[in-house]
């Protein structure tokens, strides 16, 4: 019977569970709206999405939004999003919203961010003032915010730091989600992830996860693991995580989404996924497809009267042509959401397939089609091979099922 | 296809209909309308899923040859068509020279061209090459090459020039038009493209004019704005939408300005209809125009401004950064039905692409409801009544 309380703003029940790796597909219901997991979350950092309606994103199908603390939090301000009823009434979206902490845009945005035991100290872009964020001032934004999931803030560090730092800033953010925890009004309404640190030790992020799963928490979110580190170090620390968390609540990687790092990481055990990468690629005129990006900017584009991509069902495949595309992209706005419509619509097919896949226990067979298509020449980076081959999905060329 | 008038007067307000277009059987619009300004091939910040949401009436489109010269090949390789390339197949396409929301610079157009100004740079049309692109596009309508490139300080030379060249390029379209076997109607269609404000398409519409394009919606959709002037006719003399005052003080009419356009009329030969040219080009009065050009020493953009002021709200202005109603009270779009000028002023501050496709969809919808308040007034002969509302002013409540 769960605790009334802390549990209700989540509830994570897993439906299947893929037989050979550790692929799971589940239903998430928050506040606003159940989500299906594995999920990938499109990212609105100011509160909107490129361009797009949502009611173009619920015909979509998508569940679930993020939206950035540091960004909203500055422009247009909490108190103006706690006016408005909160960030879903603010922009008009009903379903699901994800917020995360504001720490790492600081840390990746600001010159000057100093971090101490207190917060980040940095210097408001704005007027030059010194500010402080604490976790603390964190959860109250986010209160004010009123997502469905929160992040705590964590002492966040480049996946190239070594040394001692790392483990500071690993036991800090154990320090800092019980701050967090201490600090959060609504837990009846909206769920605190920690977030696991750690850097590339094994030992360090073990211990990480020992302390976190010690607290009271719906979910758990993997942290500094999308930056500069090498994929071959990248997978193995995600593998590792999983082992450790608890199986019966979600796992989130923050900042993961190349359809490739997607489709490794679901076999891993990972349930959310977030990136700027789909929309952002839309504004230079990219768009995603199962065989690759296409560059519409390229001159070979010009009398390619097909959509972007056959089988593709979305609104803008359904009328626009890969040359008109080419007249507009990177000049009229209205091309940005024509690519960020089809991208978005590609991405959430590829978590859907992935959810079939693994409730209708062909999981392994999904992996191996979709790296074919990918890898059309069977040279399939060692990485992945190393990864799947760690949770019984084997790549090789000469087995029959990773034939097209 | 026919253009049929139900009004007999040659020079005030007419009210009537084109249909029987062979390419979009069933379709009927009616007149005074208003085309759609499309930039590129597309309505500016709209794809056709969002159109969708604003009308799910085939609205006619106006593409300016200009915005789309650079698709040129490409069009001609798919050979079906500018409506079809852009997505766009179900929709009556009308093609003008030049881009009604850009200033055109002056004293480009020389003997035997004209210059227009596409994406990569000058290029000068003459008869031909114009011809070319037009069959290339296959537009339902369209406008002879002419050379429009007078204006109230013209010399009576230039003046001349202009008439005479217009003349002899329009010899040498219809030329080309009739090889192609595409007939003309009788009646002559009157259109005027410019970024007119409501005022002066009234103005416009007392003179005869037929149909206008939406170029300035969309200038005010570029500055920020949100267009809230009364579109109907509202009997009781309150104003329909909770809006704000405005800053200058002086009553409308020293505002009001008269027409000062001049519109040179051409005829065309009279063989059975199947496809029309258009045959109207004017010369645009500075003040009438909204125009942002570092071009012109007018400093007109004070008193354009303030005049449009009349007839919009400034959503950038800081004031709306708490206000959670939304743009109009009385608008049905989807702008106002489901968001607020706060979110607005927030996603404009923050240059994010959803600001100018929200108040699109808004400036979009309400001025088509002014046009189908203006052809209503016409029937009822209550043009008068309409000019009184729109150029209200409008108080706070």
């Amino acid at each position: 019977m769960p605790v009334i309380g802390k549990k209700t703003a989540l509830r994570f029940q897993i439906k299947a569970k893929c037989k050979v790796s550790k692929a799971r597909s589940s239903s998430m219901g928050v506040i606003h709206h159940e989500v299906d997991t594995p999920v990938f979350m499109p990212v609105g950092t100011q509160g909107t999405l490129k361009g797009l309606l949502p009611d173009q994103l619920e015909a979509l199908g998508c569940q679930i939004m993020l939206g950035n603390t540091y960004h909203l939090g500055t422009r247009p301000g909490p108190s103006v999003i706690m006016k408005a009823g909160g960030l879903h009434k603010f922009m008009n979206w009903n379903r699901a919203l994800l917020t995360d902490s504001g720490g790492f845009q600081m840390v990746s945005l600001l010159k000057l961010a100093e971090i101490t035991e207190e917060g980040v100290k940095f210097q408001s872009p704005y007027n030059g003032s010194e500010v402080m964020l604490t976790p603390e001032r964190s959860i109250e934004i986010q209160n004010s915010i009123g997502a469905d999931i929160i992040m705590q803030l964590d002492d966040v560090v480049r996946t190239t730091t070594t040394g001692p730092r790392v483990e500071e800033a690993m036991l800090r953010t154990t320090r800092w989600l019980d701050r967090c925890l201490g600090a959060h009004q609504n837990a009846a309404t909206q769920s605190i992830f920690p977030i696991v640190q750690g850097g590339l030790s094994k030992a360090l992020r073990t211990e990480s996860v020992k302390q976190l799963i010690q607290r009271d928490v719906p979910g758990f979110a993997i942290g500094g693991l999308s930056g500069g580190e090498s994929k071959n170090d990248f997978w193995k620390m995600v593998h590792l995580t999983t082992d450790l968390l608890p199986e019966d609540k979600p796992r989130y990687l923050m900042g993961v989404g190349f359809a490739v790092d997607l489709v490794v990481c679901c076999a891993l055990g990972v349930d959310m996924f977030d990136c700027v990468f789909p929309t952002r690629t839309a504004r230079f005129g990219c768009a995603l497809t199962c065989s690759g990006q296409l560059n519409l900017k390229q001159k070979k584009y010009a009398k390619d009267f097909q959509p972007i991509d056959e089988g593709c069902d979305c609104s803008t495949c359904e009328r626009y042509t890969r040359a008109y595309l080419h007249t507009i992209v990177t000049v009229e706005p209205v091309a940005c959401h024509l690519l960020s419509v089809h991208n978005i619509a590609y991405q959430l097919r590829l978590m859907l397939s992935i959810r079939e896949s693994i409730e209708q226990q062909r999981f392994p067979e999904f992996v191996c089609k979709f790296m074919a298509n990918i890898y059309t020449n069977k040279e399939y980076p060692q990485w992945i091979v190393d990864a799947l081959a760690a949770v019984n999905i084997h790549l090789d060329p000469a087995d029959p099922t990773a034939e097209n | 296809m026919k253009f049929i008038l139900s009004s007999v007067a040659s020079c005030s307000n007419r009210i009537g209909y084109i249909k029987d277009i062979e390419r979009l059987p069933g379709l009927m619009l009616e007149t005074p309308m208003l085309l759609l300004y499309a930039k590129g091939g597309s309505i500016p910040h709209l794809t056709y899923e969002v159109l969708q949401m604003v009308t799910k009436d085939k609205q006619p489109l106006h593409i300016p040859i200009s915005t789309v010269a650079h698709c040129h090949e490409a069009v001609t390789a798919f050979r079906k068509g500018i409506a079809d390339f852009t997505g766009l197949k179900e929709y009556f396409t009308f093609c003008s020279i030049h881009d009604p929301a850009v200033a055109t610079p002056y004293g480009f157009n020389d003997k035997n061209t004209i210059s227009i100004w596409p994406r990569n740079g000058r290029k000068q049309l003459d008869p031909d090459k114009y011809m070319d692109m037009i069959e290339a596009f296959q537009p339902d309508m369209y406008q002879a090459l002419c050379d429009g490139d007078t204006d109230l300080k013209s010399s009576k030379k230039r003046i001349h020039k202009s008439i005479d060249k217009s003349l002899m390029f329009f010899e040498k379209c219809l030329e080309r038009h009739e090889k192609s076997e595409k007939h003309l109607p009788n009646e002559k269609f009157r259109i005027l493209h410019g970024c007119w404000n409501p005022g002066t398409v009234l103005s416009m519409v007392e003179l005869g004019i037929d149909a206008f394009d939406s170029s300035y919606p969309y200038t005010v959709t570029e500055r920020g704005g949100a267009l809230i002037f009364q579109n109907c006719i509202n009997n009781l003399n309150i104003p329909s939408s909770a809006t704000d005052a405005l800053n200058a003080a002086e009553p409308v009419t020293d505002i009001e300005l008269k027409p000062e356009t001049s519109i040179s009329a051409q005829s065309s030969s009279e063989p059975p209809e199947k496809k029309k040219i258009s045959t109207q080009e004017a010369s645009h009065a500075e003040e009438d125009k909204y125009v942002v050009s570092k071009t012109q020493g007018h400093t007109t953009e004070s008193q354009s401004s303030r005049l449009n002021k009349i007839y919009e709200l400034s959503l950038l202005d800081e004031k709306y950064a708490e206000d959670f109603t939304p743009l109009s009270r009385s608008c049905s779009c989807l702008t106002c039905q489901k968001h607020t000028r706060a979110y607005i002023h927030h996603l404009l501050q923050t240059h994010e692409l959803l600001g100018p496709v929200l108040l699109t969809i808004h400036n979009l919808h309400h001025y088509m409801e002014f046009f189908k308040s203006i052809r209503e007034a016409i029937k009822s002969n209550s043009l008068e009544s309409l000019k009184r509302c729109v150029n209200e002013r409008n108080d706070v409540s």
